[in-house]
């Protein structure tokens, strides 16, 4: 996990949560396949809440990256539950009330989101929602120029490689367990996910474990394809 | 919006016409048409789109017959990003093979150069020829870059020579600007999703090897990327390719771990 260091990322997540009054924000990345890793979050729950969302493959930063549009959930108890079960539950005993997610989007190009998360049950009025949109635009421009300094020949700026660097032992697992059970990549993750959820620990612990070797996944006869 | 589309689509008469006298109609025209071109351009889904929207607009905002766009390539210089012609195609790549014709300086220092006629013009010995074989007489070529980087350069190619003219240039550099800032964007956008999918790919590859073979993360990443190199693939796509196959085609991953150690 990137270490909050003093980069325009992680400014501009303070910046945020002060200007948004909220608890805590939370920069990722996120493919189609979903999160890429977490670049930045600030102190308080919103590391937590990256991790939860990596760890389960559910939430609303998710869904904001998958919808290409904004995901406003103002009153998490009453709508959550039904939509993330597994995120709500956790969001809430972490006494969150509330989630805004913005995608980071260039064109149809996915690249990540801004994840606002606040202990208060409330929308946002209009003046915060352009503003929440405002550090939007300015944290896709902020990924945007990390990676044009890029060192030529090296794919990625230092801090984004670190955010994807930070998910290598999931995806190294997720390869070992489809050989184990003898599944595709995506139910290794989704077996993955599951005993990590069941275990209440984080997606990257029980990867790393898998890939130390001391857990291993077996062919079930009952689970389905 | 439709309306400047019809009205900036030229006709496609041949034969050396153009019109110079319309100056202020050209301005309002352009502007409507980059205005659009830029909201067309927030909407792409990769820089091969991007190049193709920047082509399609010079068609139209321009007199050119066909045009191309050559791209810097941050590892091997410079590498053709797209036309709309097999001609265009051709000329660009001439360039690349000689190392030399209009994109070569204008990828370097000049903002432009223009070519009133390939059969003539003495700068380029070699290319020059082979444009006026392939038929195209007139090129202008603008260079595509922003205030960070130089990112290639956008050639308009005609038939007949002597085409261009001084408003084509300043059209053409006009153009030139959006596209090098749209198409950056882009390029940084695509560059960064890439980089993501890949890590994946090879991770997910790595663990296929690593618990079929017994073997740990940096002698998997060995094996991938020897395979790359020997086969001269690329290891994105050797990684795809072991996911979706479980196999590397020629040579057995086993042998390959065996007289391992690391390639980086």
């Amino acid at each position: 996990m990137a270490e909050a260091g003093d980069g325009l990322p992680e400014k501009l997540c303070r910046t945020c949560a002060v200007a948004l009054s909220v608890s805590g924000v939370g920069l990722a990345l996120m493919t189609s396949a979903g999160h890429g890793g977490t670049i930045t979050a600030t102190d308080g729950p919103a590391s937590m809440m990256e991790d939860l969302q990596a760890t389960l493959g559910e939430g609303p930063c998710l869904d904001a990256s998958n919808d290409g549009q904004p995901v406003l959930q103002s009153d998490l108890a009453a709508t959550g539950p039904a939509r993330w079960p597994g995120f709500t539950a956790a969001a809430l005993d972490a006494g969150l009330a509330a989630v805004f997610a913005f995608p980071l989007q260039v064109g149809a190009i996915r690249l990540g989101v801004l994840g606002l998360y606040r202990d208060t049950a409330g929308s946002l009025d209009r003046p915060q929602l352009a503003e929440a949109l405002a550090f939007a635009e300015a944290a896709t421009t902020i990924l945007l120029s990390l990676q044009d300094k890029a060192t030529p020949g090296e794919p990625l700026h230092p801090q984004l490689a670190e955010a994807v660097e930070s998910r290598r032992e999931i995806h190294q697992a997720t390869g070992m367990i489809s050989v184990q059970a003898g599944v595709g990549m995506t139910d290794a993750l989704l077996r993955l996910r599951a005993h990590a959820f069941s275990s209440e620990r984080s997606l990257i612990e029980v990867a790393k474990e898998v890939v130390d070797r001391r857990l291993r996944f077996t062919p079930e006869d009952d689970h389905h394809e | 919006m439709s309306v400047i589309r019809t009205e900036i689509s030229r006709p496609p008469a041949p034969g050396g016409f153009r019109d110079d006298s319309g100056g202020a109609g050209t301005d309002v025209l352009l502007a409507g048409g980059l205005a659009q071109l830029a909201v067309e351009l927030y909407d792409v889904a990769g820089i091969e789109e991007a190049v193709g929207l920047v082509l399609a607009y010079a068609r139209r905002t321009t007199t050119c017959d066909c045009a191309g766009v050559v791209l810097v390539d941050r590892r091997k210089g410079l590498k053709t990003g797209g036309a709309t012609d097999r001609r265009v195609e051709q000329a660009d790549q001439l360039q690349l093979e000689y190392g030399e014709g209009p994109c070569v300086p204008v990828s370097r220092e000049q903002p432009s150069v223009l070519v009133s006629d390939t059969i003539v013009d003495p700068r380029w010995p070699r290319w020059s020829p082979r444009v006026a074989e392939l038929g195209l007489r007139s090129v202008l070529t603008v260079r595509l870059c922003t205030a960070r980087s130089n990112l290639g350069a956008l050639s308009l190619y005609a038939i007949h020579p002597g085409r261009f003219t001084a408003i084509d240039e300043t059209t053409a550099r006009l153009l030139a600007r959006h596209a090098a800032v749209a198409i950056a964007t882009v390029l940084d956008a695509s560059t960064l999703r890439q980089a993501i999918e890949t890590a994946t790919l090879i991770g997910q590859a790595q663990g296929v090897l690593m618990e079929r073979f017994t073997i740990d993360a940096d002698q998997a990443f060995a094996v991938l990327g020897r395979y790359s190199q020997d086969n001269n693939i690329k290891l994105r796509i050797v990684a795809a390719e072991l996911i979706s196959t479980r196999r590397l085609s020629t040579r057995s991953p086993v042998a390959a771990a065996d007289r391992s150690p690391a390639i980086g």
